[in-house]
């Protein structure tokens, strides 16, 4: 936990070094310029729940300052109308109604995606002003009036300390949630929702926890609202007001704190002075979608994203140390050899048993009838020409078809009823495509892949064992190598009983995956489990696997020990067509050998061999 | 009943012609435009200037409002041209959302709150169907938006632009590369949904009220319907713009007619999510 404490630390800090500045500043201001920067709070904080939903977990909806409304209402009910509850703890409450409805509004996010949720959620953004304009909820007659703390302060001088006061205690819940379980299951299912369910993430609980967190921050905010205005009133709440704040929240970066402390700053001060110099603010909000269109048009023009470039590089490097460390290369314990096998795990229920599996898609028998073993301690090899079934076979097995038959077990339990997020805590996969999340560093990146109690002491060892010299490096700087390392590493982090890998050395040079191989043959006896690689790199498959399973046409052609397989003139014809393998006459390895390449050329994952 | 669902013909075909130009415009450039109502309301506004500025008859400034809501769509396909040909579909898509906040700004300003008499279409003779009194101009209004559906849909699958169009959209370089102009392709795309929404506003603007951002939420219902279609199918688009309209005209006298705005997309959610229950992933595979 020390390191998770330390990365959260800096930013807390500086916000809080930010904010204690800005309360300063307060009190040399004028009420009017008090008020307008209470104001800018409230913004601010309607643009950290924008960019948690949207530039944190990654999803394309509009409606959160809207959510903002029934804080409003909460508040103008509760402190004015009703009088139950003085304004700063009415907020709190506000906050904490507006959870259920921040969830219904997220339930359609569960099944729609991007455009169509950004449609959706701007209905959102209409059912709620509509209501709003109804008139018939709490604080949108004029005969309620909610009165600010004043504190015993002059001017608006409280109203602009409660506000920035809350702007902190928000900020500094994102700063620290960024860092925690739910924080980064957001980040990772921004990145991709099947990794993120492989890696043990429950989507839906991701994608709902931040609807939850964000509705709580706006509806935090709109309650501040009407401690400003006095009532709740239905324009902070119409169409245009929160597309706005939504162009806002992407020209400043809102996903991170200063990037919604400047979004609350510009668009207050800045219609202030419109205002001032007899301006309308609709040319601020002109200029607003001008800076906005500018922004996208080069993604790291957002102010968060600039100010945090430019603050790394005044930095010392920290990451320096970090890599003058040599790419240390993997010392193994024993040597790599496919024969290797504990004798006293014969008796053992295997890792992995695969029974009469069949997946079929419309009138296509993608498997058919498959069966499969992977005892612990071994690696079995998954062979087969591409379109054989094999990353088929492994989103059955780890939950990511709607419905396949045959059974799955892991270490002798059945888990065909498991979603695959549950799935995830026995049986773990990597994916072919590079899916690790950009933004992490790799202890990060292990951590959100861990089981519950992993030391901070276990992934590092898991880093070093997977070869990866730097473990507070963010991800996207390093190369595709060590990324598809620390997917496997992932995999670990795990504890998983069974792991299926599939394709690790696809563009990895002849060095590198003889390297990938040594570290792959150690992996069952080291973390107690069963491995199942899928690879067209018969010299890796030759070093590391002690059985292969040949799969052609969705189904198994062969299976044995990993030698005799490789003689089999059957497999052989399977990968090169039947006249080819008669013709040449050519011994197992030069065939193999060609077909990879053939494959990898296919793909076009230049080998350098 | 079948009086208020006549009553919402009105509104409904111009969800329906607005909902055509959404699908076209996801279908050939991978955007969905939230500005389309915003830009067709500011080619609406033009016709105003012209008879404020230069005395214009209805035809006349009717014409020029056109005219200047193809020039609008044509300035923004330019941008989009430019700086977005290779951008996401999401990206795009904020972009005409920061788009539609500026539109909105500067139509306030034209429109500034005064209310305006805009030549009203459905003056004329009106014909009786199942006892209610319809305006022909509604019908034909309707009918119009149909045609423009089902027209573009066979234009898109039967001509040889409309298939550079589509293999535009699926591969804008390859398509470059195959010699398909695609940059002049985008700026007419976007000239011809900004003309058709410029018209589809002006049909609603004397009977809404003319505050200007009423008429840049009109897309709201069109995406909607644009939804319905999956974004694809641009008849079941129109047929859902049209139903969407009665929808509304039926809520409205009701005891819920306070949330006519509101109660299309309770119906849009539920069927969304009912016709996508099956998208458990983000990704194919």
């Amino acid at each position: 936990m020390s390191g998770l404490k330390r990365a959260s630390g800096t930013p807390l800090a500086a916000m809080l070094c930010v904010a204690v500045v800005l309360m300063a500043v307060g009190f040399a201001l004028s009420p009017y310029w008090q008020y307008v920067g209470a104001v800018g709070a409230a913004s601010a904080i309607f643009g950290l729940s924008i960019g948690l939903v949207y530039g944190q977990a990654g999803m394309l909806s509009l409606c959160q300052p809207s959510i903002g409304a029934i804080g409003a209402w909460s508040v103008a009910y509760i402190s004015g109308e009703r009088g139950w509850v003085p304004l700063p703890w009415s907020l709190f409450i506000g906050a904490i109604i507006a959870v259920p409805i921040g969830l219904a509004a997220g339930m359609p996010a569960l099944r729609l995606r991007r455009v169509n949720l950004a449609i959706v959620t701007l209905g959102v953004v209409i059912v709620i002003y509509t209501v709003a304009q109804a008139g018939q909820v709490a604080g949108s007659q004029e005969s309620v009036y909610v009165k600010a703390p004043t504190w015993g302060l002059a001017g608006y001088m409280g109203l602009y300390l409660l506000c920035w006061l809350s702007f902190t205690v928000l900020a500094g819940l994102t700063i620290l949630l960024r860092r925690s379980r739910w924080g980064l299951s957001w980040l990772a299912i921004a990145r991709s929702e099947r990794a993120a369910a492989a890696m043990g993430v429950s989507v839906t609980r991701a994608k709902l926890t931040a609807f939850a967190v964000a509705a709580f921050i706006a509806a935090w905010a709109g309650g501040l609202l009407v401690a400003g205005f006095g009532s709740a009133d239905p324009s902070n709440f119409n169409p245009v007001t929160v597309l706005t704040l939504f162009v806002l929240a992407v020209m400043m970066g809102a996903g991170y704190w200063e990037g919604a402390l400047a979004l609350g700053l510009f668009s207050a001060v800045s219609s202030a002075l419109l205002e001032q110099w007899g301006l309308t603010p609709d040319l601020g909000t002109a200029l607003f979608a001008i800076g906005a269109i500018t922004v996208l048009g080069n993604e790291d023009a957002a102010f968060s994203v600039m100010i945090r470039r430019q603050l790394a590089k005044l930095a010392p490097r920290r990451a320096a140390a970090d890599e003058a460390l040599p790419l240390r290369p993997f010392d193994p314990v024993a040597p790599a050899v496919a024969s290797r096998r504990p004798a006293d795990d014969s008796d053992r229920t295997p890792a992995l048993v695969i029974s009469d599996l069949t997946v079929n898609f419309g009138a296509v028998t993608a498997l058919d009838d498959v069966s499969l073993t992977v005892p612990y301690g071994e690696v079995v090899g998954l062979v087969g020409p591409n379109g054989a079934g094999k990353s088929t076979l492994v989103d059955a097995t780890t939950g990511f078809l709607a419905s396949y038959s045959g059974t799955v077990r892991v270490d002798g339990a059945q888990i065909d009823a498991l979603p695959a997020y549950k799935r995830a805590r026995v049986v773990r996969r990597t994916f072919q495509q590079d899916r690790t999340i950009g933004e992490l560093t790799a202890e990060g990146y292990l951590r959100l892949s861990a089981a519950p109690g992993t030391t901070t002491r276990q992934i590092r060892e898991i880093i070093e064992f997977v070869g990866c010299p730097h473990s507070q490096t963010p991800l996207r700087s390093l190369d595709v190598r060590l990324r598809r390392l620390l997917m496997i590493g992932a995999c670990l982090t795990g504890r998983p009983k069974a792991i299926l890998i599939d394709e690790p050395a696809a563009g990895l040079s002849a060095e590198e995956s003889i390297d990938l191989a040594t570290r792959l043959a150690e992996i069952p006896a080291r973390f107690d489990c069963g491995l199942l690689v899928i690879e067209h790199d018969m010299e890796l498959v030759r070093l590391v696997c002690t059985s292969l399973v040949v799969l052609d046409f969705g189904k198994v052609i062969a299976s044995g020990p990993t030698a005799e397989i490789l003689q089999r003139a059957d497999v052989t014809a399977a990968y090169l067509g039947d006249d080819v393998a008669a013709e040449t006459e050519l011994q197992d390895e030069a065939a193999w050998i060609a077909a990879d390449s053939n494959e990898n050329e296919k793909a076009g994952e230049p080998r350098g061999r | 009943m079948v009086a208020e669902m006549l009553a919402g013909l009105v509104s409904g075909g111009v969800y329906a012609a607005l909902a055509v130009c959404i699908v076209l415009m996801y279908q050939m450039l991978g955007v969905v435009n939230f500005a389309l109502g915003a830009m067709g309301g500011l080619g609406a506004c033009m016709s105003l200037l012209c008879v404020r500025w230069f005395g214009l008859g209805p035809v006349p400034s009717t014409l020029a409002a056109v005219a200047c809501g193809a020039i609008i769509g044509i300035v923004l396909g330019l941008l989009m041209a430019r700086y977005f040909l290779e951008a996401s579909v999401e990206l795009r898509t904020t972009v005409t959302i920061a788009i539609t906040v500026g539109i909105i700004a500067v139509g306030d300003r034209i429109l500034d709150g005064a209310t305006y008499s805009f030549p009203n279409l459905f003056a004329g003779p009106s014909i009786e169907i199942f006892g209610t009194g319809v305006p022909v101009g509604s019908l034909i209004e309707v009918a119009a938006a149909l045609l423009l559906a089902v027209g573009v849909q066979v234009f898109l699958r039967r001509t040889h632009l409309g298939a550079q169009m589509r293999a535009m959209s699926e591969r804008p370089i390859t398509a470059g590369l195959l010699g398909i102009r695609v940059r002049t392709l985008t700026v007419m795309v976007w000239g011809f949904a900004s003309a058709v929404a410029t018209i589809a506003v002006m049909v609603v603007l004397p009977t809404s009220t003319t505050s200007f951002p009423s008429l840049a939420y009109l897309v709201v219902f069109a995406l909607g319907a644009a939804l319905l279609g999956l974004m694809r199918n641009m008849v079941i688009a129109a047929v859902g713009g049209v139903l969407i309209g009665m929808l509304q005209s039926i809520v409205q006298p009701s005891a819920i007619g306070r949330y006519t705005e509101a109660v299309p997309f309770v119906v849009i959610v539920l069927v969304m999510v009912w016709w996508r229950r099956r998208d458990v992933w983000s990704e194919a595979r």
